[in-house]
């Protein structure tokens, strides 16, 4: 029983130290190489009298391969892609409120595509979320699939 | 047993103000639970309405705007997309299919969706489910598919014929009776505004407003929507030399494949003001928006983007998705708002049910002078009041449940119809328990009051007369 009891134990603290070290929190800075810069985002007004900057420019931003796979922690605002009437189950996760309406969407190394299945209650959407899970990095030569990132999410919760 | 008998006579000698609190009871409970009902099948009956669709396309205006015309078939569209614009999207690399809809016309005050047979087979609701026909096929020419509340209301079936009306009233008074469509389908119900409409072809609608019959020339040629006229008025109003200008622009900044695109283009509107004879003619000149379904999901937030920006022609794109979203977000304070007021109607309710116990305490005072002389104690006084309120309460509840069902079997139909909403007779969910569990104990808690003041009245109280 003892011996029982020394081994769960055991093995219980050998799992905790190592669940918290799994789940890295990453930050948006940490999604683009280093030497590469996010173009700037400006005011709306900027782009307006300048429609060539209008679209994203950059659709083959570089990703970080170095993170496929790892279980990571990321705050960031959820834009809906399908839900149902109380839960959000794939969303796109972006670093900035109203991405996409005013000014020219992040780029792809910036969104993180993000499915669910358990869902995010809408009040949860409403202002900026934690998010957690195993992301994969995009394979560079997939043309069509334009956001750098995908996520399994397990988690989902207020940032405040 | 015995306490409970003696409650209720003492109730039924006091009919009239029984009746009238169980009423305020009964009508404080219906608004708290329908308030709540309502809201959430609203919500659940516009969240199902659309899915699998990932961008939505119209005249430049506001998203939700957008999203309620060209979907839930609410407000009128503001304005029209051309069909070289439409052209120039379903053609792009990135999308995987396209719908166009044009609407503003009705049969009997049901919606007139003018569209493609590609949108049964494209259209989603309710987490992906697509639309399933009970009888019939899709519309070919001067051929309509209506929806499964249509059908029943109307009496239609395959094979009857439909007139359609100009103008979204429930009455017109200039139908296009010259051109009566044939039912060659009905839909399934779905619960969504799709029950509600009658889907045409476009180039049906287009000959309806007085676009160029083309019967001999249909037959002529195998692509059905030809129209050499049409085109040449509405659509090339749009055309001109600035384009031009601006797509030069365009290929600086857009990446590879849009250049093509657009190269592509101008050389169609060449050809299409310049030779008649080889150019596709659009089955009708203007659409009101255009649904949209992409190769890559994610892939939605550009294309919004591109769409947004596109200078030929004021667009709006949405993602269904987040303009729901965004709805919601919107309403979350209207909600609060209306779940605040049904809390305050039913405390209303329970004070007017405090007010009355307190009144007619003072009017059974020698009621309760003779039980407490022929031997009832100050508690059987206590008990009596209370389970009196808690028996008041409990009928109350009941008849605002009933209330509540009669009230939405009446009225579902006529929301059903202006609101595109579905509300049903649900089963009553844990939150409805909890809410009806919720005013029966605040009732005995509040007829813990009167008791209480009943209890403390002494014996003599009652049976000395003062006037």
């Amino acid at each position: 029983m003892k011996f029982w009891l020394t081994l769960v134990t055991l093995a219980f603290l050998a799992c905790v130290p190592q669940v918290q070290a799994d789940v890295r929190t990453l930050n948006w800075n940490e999604l683009k190489p280093s030497d590469w810069k996010a173009p700037p985002v400006r005011d709306p007004m900027f782009y307006e009298q300048n429609p060539e900057a209008q679209i994203q420019q950059s659709l083959d931003a570089p990703v970080v391969p170095e993170l496929d796979g790892l279980r990571i922690k990321l705050p960031g605002y959820v834009v809906q892609l399908e839900g149902d009437d109380r839960r959000v189950t794939e969303f796109l996760l972006v670093p900035y409120f109203g991405a996409c309406i005013h000014v020219p969407p992040p780029p792809p190394n910036q969104i993180v595509h993000v499915t669910f299945p358990e869902g995010v209650p809408y009040p949860v959407t409403y202002d900026a979320v934690w998010v957690t899970g195993t992301i994969k990095v995009e394979h560079k030569d997939s043309d069509l699939a334009l956001v750098g990132y995908q996520l399994e999410a397990t988690a989902v919760e207020p940032y405040f | 047993m015995k306490l409970f008998r003696l409650a209720l006579a003492s109730l039924l000698s006091r009919k009239t103000n029984a009746l009238l609190t169980i009423f305020a009871i009964a009508i404080s409970v219906m608004l708290l639970l329908g308030v709540e009902r309502v809201s959430q099948q609203t919500r659940a009956g516009f969240a199902n309405t659309i899915s699998g669709t990932d961008l939505i396309v119209g005249a430049r205006s506001g998203s939700v705007n957008l999203l309620l015309y060209s979907v839930f078939h609410i407000g009128n569209p503001t304005a029209n997309v051309s069909w070289q614009t439409y052209e120039r999207f379903a053609n792009h690399p990135q999308v995987a299919w396209s719908v166009p809809i044009a609407l503003g016309d009705s049969v009997r005050g049901f919606p007139v969706i003018a569209t493609e047979p590609a949108y049964f087979e494209h259209f989603r609701f309710a987490q992906q489910q697509p639309l399933t026909f009970v009888e019939g096929q899709p519309f070919a020419r001067e051929q309509a598919v209506v929806g499964a509340q249509v059908a029943q209301q109307l009496g239609l079936q395959v094979g009857s014929e439909l007139v359609v009306a100009h103008g979204t009233g429930s009455v017109s008074f200039h139908e296009h009776d010259d051109h009566p469509l044939i039912i060659s389908g009905v839909l399934a119900r779905t619960g969504t505004p799709v029950d509600q409409a009658i889907f045409i072809s476009l180039r049906d609608l287009d000959i309806m407003h007085g676009g160029d019959h083309d019967h001999d020339h249909d037959h002529e040629h195998e692509h059905e929507h030809e129209s050499h006229a049409g085109n040449d008025e509405h659509g090339h109003m749009h055309q001109s030399d600035e384009h031009n200008h601006e797509h030069q622009h365009g290929h600086t900044h857009q990446n590879h494949d849009h250049g093509h695109e657009h190269s592509h283009q101008n050389h169609e509107h060449e050809h299409a003001s310049h030779e008649h004879e080889h150019v596709v003619q659009p089955p009708i000149p203007s659409i009101s928006a255009f649904l949209v379904g992409l190769q890559s999901r994610p892939r939605a937030i550009f294309m919004q983007r591109e769409i947004n920006t596109y200078r030929d022609e004021p667009l709006t794109a949405i993602m269904p998705g987040a303009t729901l979203q965004e709805l919601w977000r919107t309403l979350s304070g209207f909600e609060t708002a209306l779940s605040i007021v049904s809390a305050f109607v039913l405390l209303t309710g329970l004070i007017g049910m405090l007010a009355t116990l307190l009144a007619s305490l003072r009017e059974r005072r020698r009621e309760m002078a003779v039980l407490r002389a022929i031997g009832a104690g100050p508690k059987t006084i206590f008990t009596l009041l209370v389970s009196e309120a808690v028996v008041l309460t409990a009928v109350g509840i009941a008849v605002g449940v009933a209330l509540l069902y009669g009230m939405v079997a009446v009225l579902a139909p006529w929301i059903q119809s202006s609101f595109g909403v579905v509300v049903s007779l649900g089963a009553i969910s844990t939150e409805e328990w909890q809410r009806m569990g919720i005013v029966l104990v605040a009732s005995f808690f509040i007829s813990c009051i009167p008791a209480w003041r009943a209890y403390r009245n002494s014996l003599a109280d009652g049976l000395s007369m003062r006037f």
